[in-house]
């Protein structure tokens, strides 16, 4: 009775300590013509990051026109009408800032990191392609030239390096997940002016738009600029696509086996199919990756790794995609190894999860891995401007950058033992071998 | 399915009533009757950028200690990095890599899954390597996690089976590494510029990973980890007074050893610029780095002129080389410079990974870019952007309270004046366009680089002749050694009509096939004393061979046809293995060179070789059970020029090559007369006896 006391008393000091995260202060709020608008404010170095969010990414390409989104992407830093060509990039980073995009299955992400006085700058131009991109036939033949050779380095001349794209394609057939943002060369050649212009006019709109500023920033100031910029772009008129094509439930494995030229090692990668971020299943799903390769102790690290010395490195994650998506397995054998004696020393990791309740330990050393993650993960503006754009957009919370870590301690030890049973099945997942390609 | 949905419209439902609960404020500034976008708008006033310093403190045993309070987030980060000095690992390369990972895996109270398992339970993080061990871990963890980090530091455990693990996941390492085009560029870059016997130029192989042993990587251990040498940042939620009480109760009693110094061999001098090509066929893209090495010191006034001529040149979205090779041409998805300075011996690169058709045309842009930093004056405006870049930079990097420490680090590393970097921005606002020009003129080197390409040889490598000054390309592999690739034999040609070729060559099959027995006697010279190797064979497959000096044998083979002994001087004399007698079945077989196919091997013309200045057909010959072996043929004259094959010892994979000459007749049939092997040393032998149907008597192959 006593002991049962104690380990109570135990429980709550857990949950005392858990709450004492440092919180982060945001503002937001809507311009009349429905840009989102996030600010945080933060003294600490003089600088800040300013980035938008566009609500579109792969999952909204017309089939016939993979890489389109990320195409697109390129097209942005070509300039305006008051910007030149070829200047956008230069006239950042000649005023002290960094910038970069990237292009995901959900969304299209910009920002830039400047000194804090450059604020007005980025806000300008920001603004300036939100409202009047260039976009013609000179930029658009040039970039179709990079966007080629980024996915030859990518895909075409790495090892494993067309992994993702496989993947994906034989794990979904009627989703858009079934192509990644990449796409294919074969589109990005046909891609045209018009159907750009179409793309701007129906997606690049301020109602399809987050704003996320964080740093060095008076809020007041920062408002006005935001609204002289910004106000006065028009709302957009098209309705907003959003697929609601829904994957059919998976009842057979799906399995195939790759040739690579560029690789010596085998490697044996593994998709199953699990529910999409921000559902309680999908926490399960994260606490169960970490059980299974987050750290040295993990069972991944420790058995396939290192005790069978099977892998030359070993893991689990599953994918954050707004809609139901996989959980990856990415595993390389270590010389001499046959790739199905790898599958097997994984698969029954898993299987083992699919039998047993993991051990009070073993959940409580999670729960301290995600709670140290979650508390350390907001160390940089920049971190803290896609975080609170990212909650927005696909959670509808910005706040959650606060309290996501109270969905994560809600998941039981039963929890896990039932989503490993339910998403990693054999029938639910695809197996993909890659193998050496000899020389002809 | 259902229950998620339900959850999410209800959590949605609690969203809007919070937000209804706390209106924001409607921004109150009206739009502007009509902006004028086409100003660009201005700077506000320049924020002072604060370098703030450390709070340091030197324990006894020489542990230089440096402390940056910063209570943002709860977690304390530890950096204890050891100054080792580069040295020469030699035949043992990848011996720091190899050790630093072992470092750790064990100590004298924990074994590797205590460690792993109290780490992750904090939900801390500990990585070791060759140069130190940092990490982090939540404030409320501070104590526990110590315990751990600093039985790391103080007593790590070399345990040879954590060794042998990650000899393995190193060698399996290697393996996957081998077609990767980055680093096989990598590789070549370091073994030109800096030289093969120089710490900088060694590549781990297979051979020097297996050379390393349990001693090697505890004796690393004891020498570099080792206070006198140490630097350690401590970073995050805590103050000085518990610093210091925390590095005192883990680290006072730590005792320092005194280091050998060592001194760097010279690298090579670069007198013209020179193509070196790594075949990679059917690449997709052309790896290019254009490399020299540059004697740069990091944090000094002069590194920081290159540092703003690097990025005019080659960084970023803005520098020349991204908006000629990218943004102009679209050759590349990015196209960059990197000037590294160092300690002792810093490189230049110009790197780009282009479309393979555009290989020619991109190094010529290269060029244009790197020649025309040096000859024309770059604009007070470009020149003022880079240096505006490189400020923000540095801004952003002290967000991270990392920086405070690791710039603190370097000043005491490099002896730098203690003001260094707090100065490094009024510095950098004093750097002028004849800075840039005088720097790109003393450092850049056009005309004595190594344009090193990985690509497709055939597509590509002819029309790179003319950046080279002796119009020639040279070749090497992936280890950066020198390589002749092979030429394409001509249409039509077969391995199996190499071999016939060579059989009639050296006499033909039907003299060949009257031969009954040989008797053969070559000798050579090792260390001063006279070897000799006999061997005997008979038809249709028996065989003896001995090897001796004088009346000594040191080890001898017997075989009757079925059965075998194998004798030498450690073992005394012992039956065949299974794996003899396989070998036996075709060893045995008289001149069974030419009879390759019968015997069950797959065959395989690879290509024209060039074997001691003769063109040479390379054929593969792959024994029933998948072991390799390489002959060369004269192609003029048909004969076996060379041999390679590998032999499994205990010690070890060893590569055997024989080269064969001198051929000379004996009753019609051509041998080989001169026979230099080369397996790590040479040894050449000259035929004494070669006699052909002396009746040999079976009881030459008696098995005992």
């Amino acid at each position: 009775m006593k002991k049962q006391v104690l380990s109570l008393l135990a429980l709550t000091c857990v949950i005392q300590i858990f709450a004492q995260n440092p919180q982060i202060k945001f503002e937001e709020y809507d311009l009349k013509n429905g840009l989102h608008v996030i600010l945080h404010e933060d003294h600490s170095t003089p600088i800040v990051t300013v980035a938008v969010l566009y609500h579109v990414g792969s999952k909204n390409e017309d089939p016939q026109r993979t890489g389109f989104a990320h195409f697109f992407e390129h097209l942005m830093f070509e300039g305006s009408p008051n910007i030149k060509r070829g200047e956008y990039g230069k006239l950042i980073e000649s005023n002290g800032g960094v910038l970069n995009a990237n292009t995901s299955f959900d969304r299209t992400y910009y920002y830039q990191i400047l000194p804090s006085n450059q604020l007005e700058l980025a806000l300008w131009m920001e603004s300036e392609r939100m409202l009047h991109a260039k976009i013609d036939s000179a930029g658009i033949e040039t970039q179709r030239g990079v966007v080629k050779e980024e996915l030859k380095q990518r895909n075409e001349n790495q090892p494993y390096g067309s992994m993702f794209n496989e993947m994906f394609a034989h794990a979904f057939t009627v989703h858009p997940y079934r192509w990644t943002p990449g796409g294919s060369p074969e589109y990005i050649n046909k891609a045209s002016y018009d159907e750009f212009m179409e793309f701007y006019k129906t997606f690049y709109v301020p109602n399809n738009a987050t704003l996320s500023i964080a740093g060095d920033i008076d809020i007041k100031k920062t408002k006005e600029w935001i609204n002289k910029y910004f106000g006065d772009i028009p709302k957009g008129t098209r309705e907003i696509p959003r697929p609601k094509i829904v994957e059919p439930r998976k009842t057979k494995e799906v399995r195939d086996t790759i040739y690579d030229p560029n690789i010596q090692l085998p490697g044996v990668f593994m998709g199953y199919h699990i529910p999409a971020q921000g559902t309680p299943d999908f926490y399960a799903c994260e606490m169960l990756a970490n059980i299974l390769s987050k750290g040295g102790s993990s069972r991944i690290n420790k058995n396939v790794v290192d005790k069978k010395q099977k892998a030359l490195f070993a893991g689990l994650f599953p994918l954050s995609t707004a809609d139901p998506g996989i959980a990856l397995v990415y595993s390389i054998c270590n010389m001499g190894v046959d790739p199905q004696e790898l599958e097997t020393a994984v698969n029954e990791e898993i299987e083992l999860l699919q039998k047993e309740l993991i051990s009070e330990e073993e959940f409580n050393k999670v729960r301290n891995q995600i709670e140290a993650e979650f508390i350390t993960a907001n160390s940089s503006m920049s971190g803290i401007a896609e975080s609170l754009a990212n909650y927005h957009v696909y959670f509808g919370n910005a706040n959650l950058i606060n309290t996501e870590l109270e969905r994560y301690l809600k998941v039981t030890r039963e929890d896990i033992l039932r989503v490993a049973k339910e998403y990693f099945r054999k029938d639910n997942r695809v197996v993909l071998y890659y193998l050496p390609k000899q020389k002809p | 399915m259902k229950k998620i949905f339900i959850t999410t419209l209800t959590l949605a439902a609690t969203i809007n009533l919070i937000a209804q609960k706390t209106p924001v404020k409607p921004a109150t500034v009206k739009t502007n009757e009509k902006l004028d976008r086409s100003q660009m708008p201005k700077a506000g006033p320049a924020k002072q950028i604060e370098l703030k310093q450390p709070q340091t403190f030197t324990l006894d045993n020489g542990l230089k200690v440096f402390v940056v309070e910063n209570k943002k987030l709860p977690r304390v980060s530890f950096s204890m990095q050891f100054n080792v000095k580069p040295f020469n690992e030699a035949d043992k390369a990848g011996l720091s890599d190899i050790a630093g990972q072992l470092i750790g895996t064990a100590t004298e109270k924990l074994n590797k899954v205590q460690i792993d398992e109290k780490v992750d339970f904090l939900g801390a993080s500990l990585n070791a390597d060759a140069n130190g061990v940092s990490g982090s871990c939540l404030k409320k963890h501070l104590n526990a996690y110590m315990d751990i980090y600093s039985e790391v530091i103080l007593n790590s455990k070399f345990v040879q089976e954590e060794l042998d693990k990650i000899k393995t996941k190193t060698l399996s390492g290697l393996a996957s590494q081998k077609k990767n085009p980055s680093v096989m560029a990598s590789n070549v870059k370091n073994v030109l510029l800096f030289g093969k016997n120089h710490p900088y130029g060694e590549i781990a192989t297979e051979k020097s990973i297996e050379n390393i042993s349990l001693d090697d990587c505890k004796q690393y251990y004891d020498t570099y980890f080792n206070p006198a040498i140490g630097y350690f940042a401590i970073v995050g939620d805590i103050t000085l007074d518990e610093a210091k009480t925390l590095v005192n109760k883990y680290f006072a009693g730590w005792q320092k050893k005194e280091i050998k110094k060592t001194t760097l061999p010279k690298t090579p001098e670069i007198n013209k610029t020179r193509v070196a090509f790594v075949d990679r066929p059917n690449s997709v893209q052309s790896t290019i780095k254009i490399v020299h090495t540059v004697d740069v010191k990091p944090g000094t006034q002069e590194a920081i002129k290159c540092a703003v001529m690097d990025d005019i040149l080659g960084g970023g979205f803005s520098g020349r080389l991204f908006r000629n090779l990218r943004e102009t041409w679209n050759f590349t998805y990015g196209a960059y410079s990197n000037f590294k300075t160092d300690e002792y011996i810093g490189s230049f690169e110009a790197y780009a990974d282009v479309r393979a058709s555009a290989t020619d045309s991109a190094i010529k842009q290269f060029f244009i870019e790197i020649n025309k930093i040096r000859d024309e004056k770059v604009s007070e405006e470009e020149l003022q952007g880079i240096k505006n870049n490189l400020a923000g930079k540095f801004a952003i990097s002290l967000e991270q309270p990392s920086t405070i420490a690791r710039l603190a680090i370097n000043t005491e590393k490099y002896g730098l004046p203690k003001d260094f970097y707090a100065n490094y921005l009024t510095y950098l606002s004093k750097v002028t366009v004849e800075d840039i020009q005088a720097m790109a003129q003393q450092y850049l080197k056009p005309e004595n680089c190594y344009i090193i390409v990985v690509g497709d040889k055939d597509k590509i490598a002819k029309s790179l002749e003319k950046y080279d000054a002796e119009g020639k390309i040279k070749y090497y592999d992936y280890y950066g050694n020198d390589f002749v690739p092979l030429k394409k034999a001509p249409e039509g040609l077969t391995a199996e009509k190499i071999i016939e070729n060579y059989t009639n060559a050296i006499g033909g099959k039907k003299l060949i096939d009257k031969v009954k027995d040989y008797t053969i006697i070559y000798t050579g010279t090792v260390q001063g004393f006279t070897l000799q190797i006999k061997r005997i064979q008979k038809a249709p497959n028996k065989y003896y061979d001995e090897v001796g000096s004088g009346m000594m044998t040191f080890s001898k083979k017997v075989y009757d046809g079925t059965k075998g002994t194998s004798s030498n001087m450690q073992t005394g004399t012992k039956p065949m293995t299974p794996e003899e007698l396989e070998e036996m079945k075709t060893e045995a077989v008289l001149f069974n060179e030419t009879k390759f196919i019968q015997l069950g091997y797959k065959v395989k013309l690879l290509g024209i070789d060039n074997i001691n200045d003769k063109d040479a057909y390379k054929i593969e010959i792959e024994s029933p059970k998948g072991n390799k072996e390489y002959a060369w043929y004269d192609v003029n004259t048909h004969l076996m020029l060379q041999t390679e094959k590998s032999q499994k010892t205990p010690q070890g994979n060893f590569t055997i090559i024989s080269q064969l000459s001198d051929y000379k007749e004996v009753k019609g049939i051509k041998f080989p007369h001169k026979i230099i092997i080369d397996q790590g040393q040479k040894l050449e032998l000259t035929a004494a006896s070669i006699e052909i149907n002396t009746k040999v008597k079976d009881d030459v192959f008696l098995i005992k």
